[in-house]
């Protein structure tokens, strides 16, 4: 099956404008939310803007593949019994996790250049923000895609999907707060570091992700068990 | 003889019930029918012929030229198959547009004009054309398996399996089905049909081989004029009836006399009864064989 139609058929079957709406919508409601936040306390809105980029990746990645709802979605019999079933599903599951890698990125970037276009943006404190957006970020992939990978074939609820989510965000945060008792200097160089580790980690933990995920949905997609 | 599918040793277990199948084969060039009582075991033999269920023991060929193994990596095989199931067949928010597109992108062997005047000829849109935005959802389930049918034969393929396909249809549907199934095997040479049905009787006159199923066993196939020779109808009196019982594979009783299925070649058993023989329906000899299987207490 060419890569043109797997993209066409995995959009018309799995993601739909309706899911694409919501998510451009929930975008544009951050960067509303957040420019107005940053006109009363700007770190907040970068942390806001982080957090619901987090909630918006976590809706894609529920709604493609992770949640107890698509995983009925995914043994849709046409197909199934199509001789291109089972490579449409592998690639969209590849594709899923590359729509999270980029978004992720962008939304990184975006908060990046939102940040420097302030005035006080250039101050030494907005880049420790940034640097502190980023590491939670990378606590909170790394924590869910590992526990995605423990759950993923129970089919979590999407309840149980964004406590996950709220939780290893929370968890991440936290783990830096000793970081206020010493230098700024050495703050940057710890969360500099934490990034680069928690960043490979959670970038390894996706793809073991994709891989688990691909077994176990093809065990679910053809009815047989995990280790075939 | 030439088969579409030959299946031996097939045997898938669940918690609860084990589907074993020792041999069978459906001829090909016919319509065939898989006869049995809800729970039977049809839909799981039906989706492991057609490659949606693998985790299955035994072997399959097809069209005497390819195996079941790997069959989720020969598409020339799966194109040659065409299927309908009962339910999770479409996403309920598919619109009719998006199943088109769909089927085309998913089959190399899709016609859109044929799809579409299927469903023109199936009246899916009722009296007015074509109209892809309307939703899955939208469909009662018997338009839903129309939409099916219309997909499946738009499609170029030399077997089609279909599970209850006349289940959700109205009488007129259902003679409608009838026609196209005779149509697709008037196509072209080699085509087949495998159906199941827990009702034959609609199906009785487009059936010409016919597999009963019984908790996950075969327990009688054979093309329905030789079955039609192998079991008899008889009527008898009713002061005959207990001796009857011992003979008949099903039985009915009133005041007047009794009604049943027995083998041919027991017929000498009722000997000196006062009875009369008359050649059975599918449909009746598909019940008494089910009866006599049945774990339902009749």
């Amino acid at each position: 099956m060419s890569r043109r139609k797997c993209f066409e058929a995995e959009y018309i079957a799995y993601a739909g404008k309706g899911n694409l709406l919501i998510v451009g919508l929930l975008l544009l409601g951050s960067c509303v939310i957040s420019y107005l936040l940053s006109k009363i306390i700007w770190q907040l809105a970068i942390m806001i803007a982080a957090i619901v980029s987090f909630g918006i990746l976590n809706f894609m990645d529920y709604f493609a593949f992770a949640g107890s709802n698509s995983k009925n979605s995914l043994g849709i019999n046409l197909i199934k019994s199509s001789p291109y079933g089972a490579e449409l599903f592998r690639k969209a599951l590849l594709q899923d996790m590359i729509n999270k890698l980029l978004f992720s990125v962008i939304t990184i970037c975006a908060v990046t250049v939102f940040v420097l276009c302030r005035p006080l943006g250039r101050e030494f404190s907005a880049f420790f923000v940034i640097l502190y957006a980023a590491a939670a970020f990378a606590t909170e992939q790394l924590l869910l895609n590992s526990s995605l990978w423990i759950t993923r074939k129970k089919g979590i609820t999407m309840q149980a999907h964004f406590l996950i989510m709220y939780l290893t965000f929370f968890a991440g945060s936290l783990l830096f707060l000793p970081l206020v008792f010493i230098s700024e200097e050495k703050s940057v160089f710890v969360m500099i570091l934490y990034i680069v580790i928690v960043g490979a980690l959670a970038v390894l933990a996706n793809i073991w992700l994709q891989k688990s995920c691909n077994k176990a949905y093809r065990s679910m997609f053809y009815d047989c068990e995990v280790s075939k | 003889m030439n088969n579409a599918i030959e299946a031996k040793n097939i045997v898938k277990k669940y918690k609860n019930f084990t589907l074993d199948v020792p041999e069978f084969s459906i001829p090909r060039g016919f319509a065939t029918a898989l006869i049995g009582e809800n729970g039977a075991g049809k839909t799981t033999l039906l989706d492991i012929l057609t490659g949606i269920k693998l985790d299955y023991s035994g072997d399959i060929s097809y069209f005497g030229e390819y195996s079941a193994a790997n069959i989720d990596k020969q598409p020339e095989l799966k194109e040659r198959i065409g299927y309908t199931g009962t339910e999770n067949y479409f996403l309920p928010q598919w619109t009719v547009g998006q199943v088109e597109e769909l089927y085309s992108l998913l089959f190399d062997g899709f016609d859109k004009n044929e799809f579409r005047n299927r469903c023109n000829e199936l009246a899916i849109f009722g009296g007015s054309g074509f109209d892809g935005s309307k939703k899955v959802n939208a469909l009662s389930d018997g338009t839903r398996t129309k939409l099916m049918l219309a997909g499946t034969l738009a499609r170029k393929t030399d077997l089609l399996i279909m599970d209850e396909p006349a289940s959700p249809l109205d009488p007129l549907m259902r003679d409608k089905l009838c026609e196209l199934i005779r149509e697709y095997l008037n196509s072209h040479e080699g085509s087949s049909v495998f159906f199941s049905t827990h009702n034959i009787s609609d199906m009785e006159n487009v059936t010409d081989y016919a597999i009963i199923m019984e908790h996950g066993q075969v327990i009688e196939q054979g093309f329905v004029e030789d079955l039609k020779e192998k079991y008899v109808s008889v009527k008898g009196e009713a002061t005959d009836t207990e001796v009857a019982r011992k003979v008949l594979y099903s039985i009915t009783t009133s005041n007047y006399g009794f009604e049943g299925i027995c083998l041919a070649e027991d017929l000498d058993k009722l000997a000196g009864l006062n009875i009369t023989t008359e050649t059975a329906s599918l449909f009746k000899i598909s019940v008494a064989i089910m009866k006599k299987n049945s774990l339902v207490k009749m």
